[in-house]
């Protein structure tokens, strides 16, 4: 058999969760190691190095020029490069920035005195700076959506993750619909399942940390939220909570939400 | 219709483990996989009508529907012509000789080839399509006195991706088979052929075909079998004697899984061929 | 007569005793949700849930055709090494399964999927299950909720497909009537729980019966619905209904006959061996019908809204004599969007 694949695992702007989450595949760690060289994980180890990588996991997401640069030159060392967790796929809940008076929030964070000195620029899901050859969603990442990968990468494919909303496999579960029955305010319908279904069946109401699914009908969730007595501030925030930069809320929330929500402003570059 | 029987032992839900025993490499991206069952008993009942698939199963990486490219008279092992196009081809495709993958089937309905002895045959494929059409092309070739006249078209996308050249080359040779062939495309001028879409070869046939005797097999990409059907049709070619293999998602091969419904039929149970006259009855065919 | 009568009190020991020699699956709540599920003693059981006019979120389908399910199991360089028979036996711990408490629209639910999975090439992963089940069936004597609208789809009588109904003849007595083998082996197999039926029971049974007959009503007319729909093809009334639509596939997932289902592979991670899965997938998904190459057969989600009618009430009545729907109304219920099926038949029909 050939040699291992090299893998990386590295992070920008977040919470060092995805990371965590990794590492947290106690039963499954052992298994890991015994099919990849693990060459670059800052987070578990020391005598990193930084690449050729057959598979690099990146998460976070990009708020500065000098991480812009570092994630481009990791670009050309991996052959395949793997967004993790909602701030590398979709900006995470620090892209709610991206909407908002971009002056305002800088004297909020750094005081008056300081906007000037600290460069950040539009928080940036890593695809808008490279090419991204897959997503690995949740916040943190699902590790078992990131165990089937590693699999199905050294079997021989790309798995796909499942495009349909929250409520099949809330449906599946045989949970109750809060969404429905209790008013909560579930995400579960526009979003992608593969979770399945944490929140709901907990009681909880999906926030939405895996990102639109396929043809996510935003319209129809909104009409409803708000028959449930959700306030536009409100629906706002369940909507931007991790997926600011998600093509499917960007176009919602700009096209047709901005009507409603007239704080809505987005920062262009 | 010929009777394909399923060999099966396990229920056909569970695939037959089979063994690759020859890989010709046809083009860059199209490989022809010769294959056996291994239970011996079940080898040997593995029959099939011209036009069936085969869902074939790389253990691992999933399952997907092949039609068969070899002609069933030849008994013992059977044929997938395989282009790369996803997970489960690209893995078939680095896989070799002895290797073991799953096959359930025989599926779904072929070509009429038995019920339509003694007519003319046309028969016109685009890219993959030629695959399925080879099977009922072999068949009647090899029992050349019970047709009349055997008119192929042949339509790829450049001379890159011709399949079978070698085959193609008898067959233009052959006196008793009308045997046309073109290219989309030919950007680094190495065809010598007719240039252009499959439907550009029609006038090379239009004088031999007498529309009440001919029956018509058709098979390739979706888009192609609009515009091969306005040829037909101003051949005076009934519906009910043009016949098409299509494409649909598959799961379970056997009318269960729904992703091949097409109106009230089965693209696995009651196709893939269809006859046009079917096929104008059904909403979202086309 | 093979009738017997069974007290309203024994139907626990009833449980009980089933629980000794089958694995038993009946009506209980799962955190609030009327479910189906495993009982290991009659204390388990939810017996309002059966009198009290409620069905179970899950119908039975999901005994048969579980959310997820093991096919055969492999391995990667020798291939199959489980069939299915041996996991589903596995499954069941190698016991034959009893649902008891299942409605008579669920039972034509379950008739539905077993023609289905019957019809043409057997589907032994379903039927290894369905064929080692004994269904008890508790009759219903009246609309159960407001969204039930069996009658309309002739499903509260259904001829075959359970093995005993239970009728309430009294408060505290029920009949036992034995449809099938399985049916007459349960009645034999308790004595002490069955007593012989009296005259006076007959006659109580004919009174339920008839209370039964006239109670139900029908809300619109079925007779042509097939057409209707399939001149609707081009209609705007799959509009209208799209625009509210949340294509969350809920419907399809709580309805007893929809069987859509997907498989994918699951190895281990030595990568040595791996199963493949068998799992719910609906008609309203956007991959439904997306072959290589891109190609989606039906782009729209308007496509895919009206596929499910046109599956349900065209072409299920012309493949196999019956519509894909028995009118439990669980579609009704568990819409998020408040999508009321009968509303879209109405408006094709045009009494509405």
């Amino acid at each position: 058999m050939a040699s291992k694949p090299q893998i990386g695992i590295v992070g920008f702007t977040g919470c060092a969760g995805c990371q965590l989450s990794i590492l947290d595949l106690e039963n499954e760690l052992l298994d890991l190691l015994g099919l990849v060289d693990i060459i670059d994980f800052r987070m578990a180890m020391s005598g990193n190095k930084k690449g050729p990588y057959d598979i690099l996991f990146v998460e976070g997401s990009i708020v500065n020029k000098h991480q812009e640069e570092e994630l481009k030159e990791l670009r050309e060392k991996a052959k395949v490069l793997v967004a993790i967790g909602s701030c590398a796929s979709f900006g995470g809940p620090q892209a709610i920035r991206n909407y908002r008076d971009n002056k305002k929030t800088k004297i909020a964070q750094y005081g008056k005195d300081n906007i000037d000195k600290v460069e950040v620029i539009k928080v940036k899901p890593i695809n808008k700076v490279v090419k991204v050859d897959h997503y690995l969603l949740e916040c943190p990442v699902n590790k078992y959506e990131f165990l089937d990968f590693v699999k199905y990468y050294l079997v021989g494919g790309t798995p796909t993750l499942p495009n349909y909303p929250v409520c099949q496999q809330c449906k599946a579960k045989g949970n109750r619909c809060i969404f429905l029955e209790d008013g909560i305010m579930c995400m579960g319908p526009v979003i992608q399942a593969g979770c399945d279904a944490l929140c709901p069946s907990y009681g909880m109401p999906c926030d939405g940390c895996r990102g639109s699914t396929l043809e996510a009908a935003y319209d129809q969730q909104v009409q409803l939220m708000i028959e449930k007595g959700a306030s536009v501030e409100d629906i706002t925030r369940y909507i931007l909570k991790y997926n600011g930069e998600d093509k499917q809320v960007h176009e919602f929330l700009m096209e047709k939400w901005k009507e409603q929500d007239k704080k809505l402003v987005y920062q262009e570059d | 219709m010929r009777n394909a029987a399923i060999a099966h032992n396990v229920g056909v839900c569970t695939p037959n483990n089979a063994k690759i025993i020859k890989i010709t490499e046809l083009t860059h991206n199209t490989k022809l996989f010769e294959i056996q069952l291994e239970d011996e008993h079940s080898n040997n009942f593995f029959d099939y009508s011209p036009g069936q698939f085969v869902l074939i199963t790389v253990f691992g990486v999933g399952e997907i529907p092949i039609g068969l490219t070899s002609t069933p008279i030849k008994r013992g092992s059977f044929e997938l012509g395989i282009r790369k196009v996803g997970n489960v081809t690209n893995k078939i495709h680095q896989m070799n000789v002895g290797d073991i993958v799953g096959i359930r089937g025989p599926f779904g309905k072929g070509f009429p080839i038995e019920e339509n002895k003694h007519k003319d045959l046309l028969y016109v494929c685009g890219g993959t399509g030629y695959f399925p059409i080879r099977s009922t092309f072999l068949y009647a070739i090899a029992r050349r006195e019970d047709y009349g006249k055997i008119m192929f078209l042949y339509g790829d996308r450049c001379p890159t991706d011709v399949l079978f050249p070698d085959e193609n080359d008898d067959y233009k040779k052959r006196e008793d088979i009308l045997f046309h062939q073109s290219v989309d495309r030919d950007d680094d001028k190495c065809w010598e052929g007719n240039v252009g879409v499959v439907t550009t070869l029609f006038p090379n046939i239009a004088k031999e075909i007498d529309p009440v005797n001919t029956v018509v097999f058709v098979a390739g990409p979706a888009i192609m079998y609009r515009y091969v059907i306005i040829e037909l049709e101003k051949l005076g070619i009934k519906n009910e004697n043009i016949y098409l293999s299509l494409e649909r998602k598959m799961k379970c091969g056997i009318g269960k899984c729904c992703h091949c419904g097409i109106g009230d039929k089965f693209a696995c149970l009651d196709g893939p061929v269809f006859s046009l006259d079917q096929i104008r009855g059904l909403l979202e065919a086309l | 007569m093979l009738s017997k009568i069974i007290s309203r009190q024994d139907l626990p020991k009833l449980i009980d005793a089933l629980t000794n020699d089958f694995l038993v699956i009946a009506p209980t709540y799962d955190k609030k949700v009327p479910t189906f599920s495993e009982v290991e003693s009659s204390s388990e059981v939810e017996f309002d849930i059966l009198f009290n006019e409620k069905l179970p979120m899950l119908p039975p389908k999901k005994v048969f055709l579980p959310a997820k399910q093991t096919v055969f199991k492999y391995n990667l360089i020798k291939g199959v090494t489980d069939s299915c028979d041996e996991i589903s036996d596995a499954v069941t711990h190698n016991k034959n399964v009893v649902i008891f408490g299942v409605s008579p629209c669920d039972v034509s639910g379950v008739g539905v999927l077993e023609r289905i999975f019957r019809d043409n090439y057997s589907d032994d992963v379903f039927l290894r299950l369905h064929d080692k089940t004994t269904i008890i069936s508790v009759n219903c004597l009246d609309h159960c909720y407001e969204n039930c609208f069996c009658e309309t789809m002739s499903s509260n009588d259904p001829k075959s497909g359970y093995d005993v109904m239970l009728t309430e003849i009294s408060k505290s007595k029920l009949i036992a009537v034995p449809n099938s083998d399985k049916g007459k082996k349960i009645l034999r197999d308790y004595p002490e729980l069955f007593s012989q039926i009296s005259e006076k029971d007959s006659e109580a049974y004919i009174d339920a019966l008839n209370l039964k007959n006239k109670n139900f009503k029908t809300e619109f007319l079925v007779e042509g619905l097939a057409s209707h729909v399939e001149d609707s093809f081009e209609s705007e009334i799959w509009k209208e209904f799209t625009e509210k639509c949340l294509f969350c596939g809920s419907c399809t997932f709580v309805c007893p006959t929809c069987y859509c289902y997907t498989v994918k592979e699951i190895v281990s991670v030595d990568l040595k061996d791996g199963e493949r899965q068998r799992e719910w997938d609906s008609c309203y998904f956007p991959e439904f019908a997306l072959v290589a190459g891109d190609h989606n057969f039906r782009e729209t989600k308007e496509q895919r809204f009206r596929y499910r009618y046109l599956h349900k009430f065209v072409d299920l009545p012309r493949r196999y004599n019956f519509e894909g729907c028995v009118g439990c109304g669980r579609c009704v219920t568990y819409c998020p969007a408040n999508i009321d099926v009968r509303d879209v038949l109405k408006k094709i029909i045009g009494v509405m």
